[in-house]
């Protein structure tokens, strides 16, 4: 798995990754200044005036007008205003209107870093290289970032405050980076390999990069001649955005009860073939049950492993809270439902969890009702969930512990 | 929405209806559900309390499931039955309730869980408890096409509102 910064998340890192090969800047270059403008939050406002928006923090008509540069319905190379705040007047007219990406979205992460990249990065990089030819491409980047921290015209300050953090994150992750994807070659580029034309970057490998866009539908005529771009926006875009954002999602889970004796903690039932990205919460459902032969020392419960860890083993101690809980040490059967929350995995919260079960006998009497502890053992993950196996263990051979009935749901997060 | 979208809205009501019946009557009917006995169920009610003449009384909420009693509504102080009871004071007191259901099936059709707020209407004196849903009968294990809240005062000068009642099920299917 490719490196990426432990604030970024998945989602983020998929745009990120994509912008890079499409734009050909390197990967830590774009973390450290998404890192510096707005950590990594999709949403960023800065209300400043003029307000900054999204990722890279677009600020001024010139590099967030929507759809186009100075909110033009189209480009207009020659725009008086533009070319003024582009600095033509004095570096000369390093980029046309036209090479500029549209906006409909100034927070979508594919559109915001498109307009950083084709009305600023790939073209002013250029510019620098050109200007200070004898420098290494890591100054060019920082020139690179403080120019669009401080503007086109600002004298370059290696000590200026912004430069601070921002080599540092430079320093922390080109390393892992150049180690997935080699050294930058230095040629950023406007098109994936020539110039002119702006295209949307292309997909990830493993699918299409989630719409952040909802598009109000557009209402038909009759007879009206329907273009791809109009069913890309308004059918597979807003498809996308519910896709992705609807409240809730069934990720999986089993429905045929598998048992175990088992006094050690075993894997009872593994749902595989799970891909949760880490920012979505997970919410799920287990219904177990145990039967027993008479005797004493009669529990048995369930935990959690996820992705090959188990963050909570299987208690066997009576009506234990840990992991999805342990039902009584009595010799009657009971059936149990437990239900946990899990927020997003991310640094310093891959404990955050918790959870409740209700135990009753099968008739509805003896009723326990407790809070549970889902991660007791271990951190969930980072990274994507794949798979998650119910834990489970007796407190002795005469109790067998069934799990039925497994639910994984994951909610939106966009 | 293709049948991944989990969360689905199945019924409910957004007016309020009320009783002052000291025996547990149905309050509001949701029917016409078709909800497979796989797909797990979430039940959000919103439910209060009014008193008159400085009666100390409770009210609470119940649960029928296709004719089935499931949990009956009770008059108890802070029951923690069915959708659970308010307290038994003089004051107006107001209550959110959600339970959870998983599969209906066998061995499993007493493995329902809730909780309840319930507080003042100014949000003082708050309480949260667990409920038990399923306390009186099996939750049917066919089809789920009727969900009737039940209600119960202390007294006739105690009037129980049941104000919103949502049903949602969730999807045991993925893309």
């Amino acid at each position: 798995m490719a490196f990426r910064p432990p604030q970024c998340s998945s989602f983020v890192d998929t745009s990120v990754t994509s912008a890079a090969t499409f734009y050909n800047l390197p990967r830590y270059f774009l973390y450290s200044l998404i890192q510096r403008e707005s950590s990594f939050q999709l949403l960023a406002l800065n209300p400043d005036d003029p307000p900054g928006y999204g990722l890279t923090q677009l600020t001024g008509v010139w590099y967030s007008g929507t759809p186009y540069p100075m909110n033009l319905s189209a480009p207009d190379n020659s725009n008086l205003e533009w070319t003024y705040d582009m600095g033509f007047g004095s570096f000369g007219v390093w980029l046309q209107m036209s090479e500029v990406s549209t906006i409909t979205s100034i927070y979508s992460a594919d559109q915001n870093l498109a307009r950083f990249a084709t009305d600023f990065g790939v073209r002013w990089y250029q510019r620098l290289k050109n200007t200070y030819s004898t420098e290494g491409t890591t100054n060019l980047l920082k020139r690179l970032a403080q120019n669009w921290k401080r503007g086109l015209f600002a004298t370059y300050d290696p000590n200026h405050f912004y430069m601070t953090q921002f080599n540092q994150y430079m320093a922390d992750w080109q390393g892992p980076c150049e180690a997935d994807d080699g050294t930058w070659s230095g040629t950023p580029t406007m098109s994936g390999g020539g110039t002119g034309t702006v295209v949307p970057p292309p997909p990830p490998p493993g699918g299409q990069p989630p719409s952040t866009t909802w598009t109000a539908p557009r209402t038909w005529a009759d007879g009206e001649v329907v273009t791809s771009s109009l069913f890309n926006v308004h059918i597979r875009g807003n498809l996308e955005h519910l896709y992705h954002t609807s409240g809730m999602r069934f990720e999986g889970g089993v429905f045929t009860g598998l048992s175990t004796t088992s006094t050690a903690g075993v894997d009872v039932q593994t749902i595989s073939g799970l891909t949760i990205p880490d920012e979505r919460p997970i919410m799920m459902l287990v219904q177990f049950r145990k039967t027993t032969a008479g005797g004493s020392l009669l529990t048995a419960g369930a935990g959690l492993k996820v992705n090959g860890t188990i963050v909570s083993e299987a208690p066997n101690n009576t009506t234990s809270s840990l992991g999805l809980g342990a039902m009584t040490d009595t010799s009657t059967s009971e059936s149990c439902l437990s239900q946990i929350w899990v927020g997003p995995r991310l640094t310093n919260h891959q404990r955050n969890a918790y959870g409740e079960m209700v135990i009753t006998d099968p008739s509805g009497t003896g009723k326990i009702r407790q809070r549970l502890r889902p991660t007791e053992s271990a951190n969930w993950p980072t990274g994507t969930t794949t798979s998650i196996a119910i834990r489970g263990k007796t407190q002795s051979l005469s109790a067998t512990l069934f799990v039925s009935y497994v639910y994984i749901y994951s909610i939106g997060f966009i | 929405m293709h049948d991944s979208s989990a969360l689905l809205r199945e019924g409910g009501s957004t007016t309020p209806s009320s009783t002052t019946s000291t025996v547990a009557v149905d309050v509001v009917t949701v029917s016409g559900l078709s909800i497979a006995p796989n797909r797990p169920i979430t039940i959000m009610v919103l439910f209060r309390k009014q008193t008159s003449g400085g009666a100390l009384n409770a009210a609470g909420c119940g649960l029928k499931v296709d004719g089935t009693v499931i949990s009956e509504a009770t008059a108890g102080n802070n029951s923690n039955l069915g959708f659970g009871a308010l307290g038994v004071t003089a004051t107006a007191q107001v209550a959110f309730s959600q339970i959870w259901v998983g599969q209906r099936a066998t061995n499993y059709f007493r493995t329902s869980m809730g909780d309840i707020m319930s507080a003042l209407p100014t949000g003082a004196a708050e309480i949260r408890q667990a409920l038990f849903c399923a306390e009186n009968a099996n939750w049917p294990s066919a089809t789920t096409t009727a969900i009737v809240i039940r209600g119960r005062t202390g007294s006739a000068s105690c009037t129980l509102f049941v104000d919103q009642v949502h049903i949602y099920s969730l999807s045991a299917t993925s893309v």
